[in-house]
């Protein structure tokens, strides 16, 4: 055996592993001064190491570290909301900057059937909306026409809604109640909307346009997606009382 | 992997304090043991002990269930010593009269002899150090400990390799050894 394979030994016996051949060990040992010292220092090695004492955690450090990750999950948490609101509300911002954006740059805001002065040929698309901004805004103008009419059929479908809705709920009744006499009020088929708005300031109208043009599919989605949804509602069949 | 480590974390990352409690009291001792040794510092190890858990409970969803969860504990404890290590060789050292590693006296000359060795560990750079601790003190395998440092498992036996023999020679320079016995355990 010489000192490498020794030392290997040495590292091996360290490691928990029962060395094979002892006789060659003891015979370099016997011969070689430097091996046998540090095989010497390994066996102190390992008495110490048996002796050193395990370090104990103050009494209450579990706790205070329990208190404190607990605190931190409910920080940690706080904080990820209030991220993900910013976040939310941050895109829906950039959302609809984005779509004013869009919509201003294919032209929406701009008169589609030539009305006025905005139709003169050789005008800028910035002059046209202001000839029919004016247009719009002056007496006997269409008065914000694009917004009005989206509310007149907003209102329209509303009425429809809300008169169908009605009827259902008096045909429940009557059956839950058969000897009761409702009777629904006739609604006015054709009432009117007022125009809700009066357009007081160009910069106003002009933003309530680009909401209209953003909303409008938006809009019919909703009515869409209601219709759907009252459609697929189960008609309420009320159980028939025994005895009545 | 134990599957009561799994259920565990995912109590822990429900928020349930009474996991968290559990899952403290069970490593908290081989973590402050840990910082110990690395820091050579009781109330250092303390505060880092502290730190190790809360960055535990922070990365819980990172852990990776097919492994034990202790290496990879050991790991963060590693790691927060060696930056807390930084951080404390730029602030005016503190004299730890905490301390308390030291045994009681004794008939013979093993309180000399663990006094020896701490003061060789704490002559290790930290890698050594860190590789030694968690094998004789911890009795963590080879392959755990590579785990917990990200190093191959080869670096950490040549890393212990040197460790052992840097606290060998050191004992002999301090004449720990006598020319009685060569045997091992």
């Amino acid at each position: 055996m010489n000192c490498p394979e020794c030392q290997d030994l040495l590292q091996r016996r360290l490691d928990g592993d029962l060395p094979p051949a002892r006789t060659a060990l003891d015979g370099h040992l016997a011969e070689c001064a430097e091996c046998r010292a540090r095989h010497i220092a390994a066996q102190r090695l390992a008495d110490g190491l048996r002796l050193l004492p395990r370090p104990v955690p103050p009494a209450g450090l579990a706790q205070r570290i329990v208190s404190r990750a607990l605190e931190q999950r409910r920080t940690d948490r706080a904080w990820r909301r209030r991220t993900w609101t910013a976040a939310a509300v941050a895109a829906g911002l950039l959302l609809l900057v984005l779509a004013g954006y869009q919509l201003n740059r294919s032209g929406v805001f701009d008169d589609p059937g030539g009305r006025g002065s905005a139709s003169r040929e050789g005008a800028t698309p910035r002059a046209k909306k202001t000839a029919r901004a004016r247009h719009d805004h002056a007496p006997g103008g269409k008065g914000g026409p694009f917004l009005n009419e989206t509310i007149q059929e907003a209102g329209t479908a509303a009425l429809a809604l809300t008169r169908r809705t009605a009827g259902e709920t008096v045909a429940q009744a009557r059956r839950l109640l058969p000897g009761s006499t409702l009777t629904l009020p006739p609604l006015k088929p054709e009432t009117p909307l007022t125009p809700a708005l009066d357009p007081s300031a160009e910069s106003l109208r002009q933003a309530g346009q680009g909401m209209t043009a953003g909303l409008r599919p938006v809009a019919a989605s909703a009515r869409r997606a209601f219709g759907l949804f009252l459609r697929e509602i189960a008609p309420m069949n009320p159980e028939p009382q025994s005895g009545s | 992997v134990s599957s009561e480590e799994a259920v565990l974390v995912r109590r822990c990352l429900r928020g349930e304090a009474e996991a968290v409690q559990t899952l403290v009291e069970r490593f908290q001792s081989e973590v402050f043991g840990l910082c110990v040794r690395l820091l050579n510092h009781r109330h250092d190890a303390e505060d880092v002990t502290q730190e190790v858990f809360l960055r535990v409970f922070r990365s819980l969803r990172r852990w990776d269930s097919q492994r034990p969860l202790k290496p990879w504990i050991m790991g963060i404890a590693v790691n927060r010593c060696r930056t807390w290590m930084v951080q404390r060789a730029r602030r005016p050292e503190l004299v730890d009269y905490l301390h308390d590693t030291a045994p009681g006296p004794a008939a013979d000359d093993s309180a000399e002899l663990v006094s020896e060795i701490q003061a060789a560990l704490g002559e290790l750079r930290l890698e050594y150090r860190s590789v030694f601790v968690l094998f004789h003190e911890h009795g963590q395998a080879y392959e755990d400990i590579a785990a917990a440092l990200d190093r191959p498992v080869g670096t950490i036996k040549t890393w212990l390799h040197r460790a052992r023999l840097e606290v060998l020679d050191r004992l002999r320079r301090r004449g720990m050894i006598s020319e009685v016995n060569h045997e091992l355990p």
